[in-house]
């Protein structure tokens, strides 16, 4: 073999070398590329998926709950997001020293927090709440001490900046922000916040540089405005506690209204309770009774406007018209009914003026049974106000046909029938403006029934002439107002407890000014008062002046009286208008029936009777969900519970009274 | 399998060492029968490339300044495609603080707002009025002006009574 033969082959056998790598190295990129396409195409989604977890994250964003204002804006309730402190009790080198900084800085039974941690450690617990929402104070000392054993975790807080103002109203919310009470509650699905998901795109250090929201986005909460005055509500509400502290009652409410529109501008309740403190079990109950639309109360004397507004509509008495009081003693029903004052006869409008209850009862007969039924349900009495208030309670007005003999003379005189005190508002609106039942509302610009006529103008005029004359020369010279012409009526009635009639009144009063042309309604009812100082004329009337008058200057209503008007009479003759009780036996406020629109209220309107009767609520705080539902069926206790874990919150409280038909709430959380 | 060794001995040039001289092809029984081709190993060639002068190749230097023209102008144009990418994910770094910072932001305002609210309540500020002995004024200290709210009778009155000093 010579030498090019030998260069030949050798060539051809490199070369033939080389097509085989070429070959190989084809076959290898053939492989890399089915694995590409069985990578890239076929299982696409599925390495998508591997992949977005890796740097993309669904985060659950929760918004703000919707404010609650007033009419001008004033923020009742409000939303913030605040630290929850918490700590990994296996992290804890020192459970001692540990709960001594915890319980100095955020106030806690240091004690307790100690065993709360060996308990968490002896069970091997990695996670131990210390104190949720803290304030924003604790939660800055505690974050300046920069201990990694102190885990935080920011929440959403509702904060109440006027406390007390308007509880009844606002409500309340548990700890997990769902509306527990008043507005808070029955408009929850209004002010909840929707919570939505995120998605978070993060590198390797868990920074964010992409964020895209999903088809599920979060919608912070709507604000919700009310018809309420703040300064007419503080107004309303210390006034309340002044007469009601003054004069030993045990709890009243004041409803302010516009009569024109039926917006809401005070509603004030008492006793009451800050809503930025959560319930304790040692908390009085009922100092979260709504008393203006849950308790219904016999009124008295202020209800003769509906009797006198029947007559003066189906008879032919007017306000001259004289009418008989028997000198203060009428034989009727086979006894005898004696009057507060010996009235030998007195015109229709001294029989409102004086409020003689026999000159009523004369009224009262003249009219009959079935008009003067119908003139009750006329001003909406028997019939819910309608607000987004849980317990709204329709209170009681039987049928003629279920009267006794003796119940046209105790209706006429405010007896035998329940109403609350924003039915009485309202009803006293229809006089106000003219003769039209409005709907009561709360919520600014929310559409309501359109108001409809009940009674003929001409005589609501002639029945506010009357009411004039009431506060003028009648019972309620108490509630004159300085450069104000008023009018409205006292009522005192006998409050009936074990079935029988005491001496303690429920003292109102129900009135409106200007007379001419009325801005605002005020309605003051006050339980639990005794003796002479106990009639409406004493405890509410007063109630009545302050809150009219500041209310005529905020609403820069010009006055119509030349001057101040002269200080009432001193004497307190006239004052008496305690309407006769005991003709028939107490009424006791029945079962109301539940219909669908009152399936979710659990706070029914509650009357003592009732009350005294119903089981008491167990403590179930602490108590897992099996757990809770053993002891209620157990109790026979009707229970509504909502979320998971422990049992943490519940209403009514350990120890309540829960009255027939209601629930109790419990919220549990992990 | 062929090895190295045997692939090299297929070129030319190592052809010219199997002609070198063997260096230790002993065959005495002691030692250890050599290794094919270790001799290879030993052949040094010594070159002196001192007097070599390297030819000019124009078309060479054209082709490398192509290639890295042509791998500049590749890389500059990857960055310009990719620079949007870049900037996109720089903005969103910078819309993220943003965004946390306008989550900061907002709850300094409304923690503001809460402490605004607390101070303007009615309590408070009826508490502040107590001490400082402010008094209602009552109906009549009230003056209401006739005609619009807008103060437009005021206003008259603030102008005659001008004219009347003119005057």
């Amino acid at each position: 073999m010579d030498e090019k033969e030998y260069e030949s082959s050798s060539l051809e056998f490199s070369l033939r070398r080389l097509r085989r790598f070429a070959q190989f190295t084809l076959l290898w990129a053939v492989v890399i590329l089915l694995r590409l396409v069985q990578i890239q195409i076929v299982r696409h989604g599925e390495f998508r998926r591997l992949a977005d977890a890796e740097h993309e994250h669904l985060i659950k964003v929760e918004l703000p709950r919707g404010a609650i204002l007033d009419r001008n804006g004033q923020r009742l309730a409000m939303s913030l997001p605040v630290d929850s402190v918490y700590v990994n009790p296996l992290q804890i080198r020192d459970a001692g020293v540990a709960s001594e900084i915890l319980a100095s800085i955020l106030n806690l039974d240091q004690q307790r927090l100690l065993a709360d941690m060996n308990d968490a450690m002896a069970s091997h617990r990695g996670f131990l709440w210390i104190k949720r929402k803290l304030e924003p104070e604790e939660s800055a000392r505690l974050r300046s001490l920069n201990l990694d054993w102190i885990n935080f975790q920011q929440e959403s807080r509702r904060f109440y900046p006027y406390k007390e103002l308007a509880a009844h109203v606002v409500g309340s919310v548990g700890i997990d922000e769902g509306g527990l009470e008043g507005v808070e509650r029955r408009l929850n699905n209004v002010l909840a916040p929707h919570v939505g998901l995120v998605r978070v795109s993060s590198d390797v250090r868990g920074h964010g540089f992409a964020e895209e929201m999903t088809s599920d986005a979060p919608q912070a909460g709507q604000d919700v405005r009310l018809t309420l005055d703040s300064r007419l509500q503080y107004i309303a509400e210390r006034e309340l506690k002044r007469t009601i502290v003054d004069h030993h009652c045990w709890n009243g409410s004041v409803v302010a209204m516009d009569p024109r529109t039926g917006e809401i501008l005070a509603m004030a309740s008492y006793p009451t309770f800050d809503p930025n403190t959560p319930p304790e079990k040692s908390d009085d109950p009922k100092a979260r009774f709504n008393n203006a639309v849950s308790v219904p109360f016999e009124p008295g004397s202020v209800f003769k406007v509906v009797t006198l507004t029947a007559a003066l509509e189906t008879t032919s008495i007017r306000p001259d018209t004289v009418i008989p009081c028997g000198s203060g003693v009428l034989h009727m029903f086979g006894r005898t009914i004696h009057d507060h004052e010996a009235y030998a006869a007195l015109p229709m409008w001294g029989v409102l003026a004086h409020s003689s209850n026999i000159g009523a009862i004369q009224i009262g007969l003249r009219v009959g049974k079935q008009n003067l039924y119908d003139y009750v349900r006329r001003f909406g009495f028997g019939e819910r106000s309608g607000l987004p208030l849980p317990g709204d309670a329709r209170g009681l007005v039987r049928p003629p046909k279920q009267w006794q003999a003796t119940s046209i003379a105790s209706v006429s005189m405010g007896h035998e029938v329940l109403v609350t005190t924003v039915q009485l508002a309202r009803a006293c609106s229809v006089i106000a403006n003219g003769g039209y039942l409005v709907t009561p509302h709360l919520v600014m610009n929310q559409q309501v029934a359109p108001p409809r006529q009940v009674i003929r103008p001409e005589t609501t005029f002639t029945m506010r002439r009357m009411m004039e004359e009431v506060v003028l020369v009648g019972t309620g010279k108490n509630a004159r107002l300085d450069g104000y012409s008023a009018a409205g009526k006292t009522g005192t009635a006998q409050i009936a407890q074990d079935g029988k009639y005491t001496h303690l009144y429920n003292s109102s009063f129900m009135g409106f000014a200007p007379v001419a042309n009325p801005a605002i309604v005020v309605v003051v009812t006050a339980s639990g008062a005794t003796g002479h100082d106990g009639f409406g004329a004493e405890v509410s009337a007063p109630v009545f002046k302050t809150l009219t008058q500041a209310a005529l200057r905020f609403m820069d209503v010009p006055r119509d009286l030349p001057g101040s008007s002269p200080d009432p009479d001193t004497g307190k003759a006239d004052d008496n208008d305690l309407a006769i009780a005991d003709l028939a036996p107490p009424l006791a406020l029945p079962e109301e029936t539940s219909d669908a629109e009152d399936e979710s209220e659990s706070q029914r309107a509650v009357f003592s009777d009732n009350l005294l009767a119903a089981p008491k609520v167990p403590n179930f705080v602490g108590l897992s969900v099996r757990a809770v539902m053993q002891e209620a069926t157990a109790d026979g206790i009707p229970v509504m519970v909502r979320g998971h874990g422990i049992a943490r919150v519940q209403a009514p409280l350990a120890g309540a009274l829960l009255p027939p038909g209601e629930k109790v709430r419990i919220e549990f959380s992990d | 399998m062929a090895t190295l060794a045997a692939i090299f001995d297929r070129f030319p040039f190592a052809r010219t060492a199997v002609q070198a001289p063997a260096v230790s092809r002993d065959t005495t029984g002691y030692l250890i029968r050599p290794i094919a081709n270790e001799d290879i190993y030993h052949f040094v060639k010594r070159i002196d490339n001192s007097r070599v002068v390297r030819d000019a190749d124009p078309r060479a230097g054209r082709a490398c300044w192509k290639v890295i023209g042509t791998g500049l102008a590749g890389t500059v144009v990857l960055m310009i495609l990719m620079l949007p990418s870049v900037f996109s994910l720089l903005a969103g770094y910078q819309l993220q603080a943003l965004r946390s910072e306008r989550q900061k932001l907002q709850t300094a305002i409304a923690t503001q707002e809460l402490q605004e609210s607390r101070l303007l309540s009615p309590e408070a500020l009826y508490k502040v009025a107590t001490e400082k002995n402010y008094v209602a004024p009552t109906a009549d200290k009230m003056v209401y002006l006739e005609g619009n709210r807008d103060g437009s009778r005021l206003a008259q009155n603030l102008r005659q009574n001008a004219e009347l000093q003119q005057q």
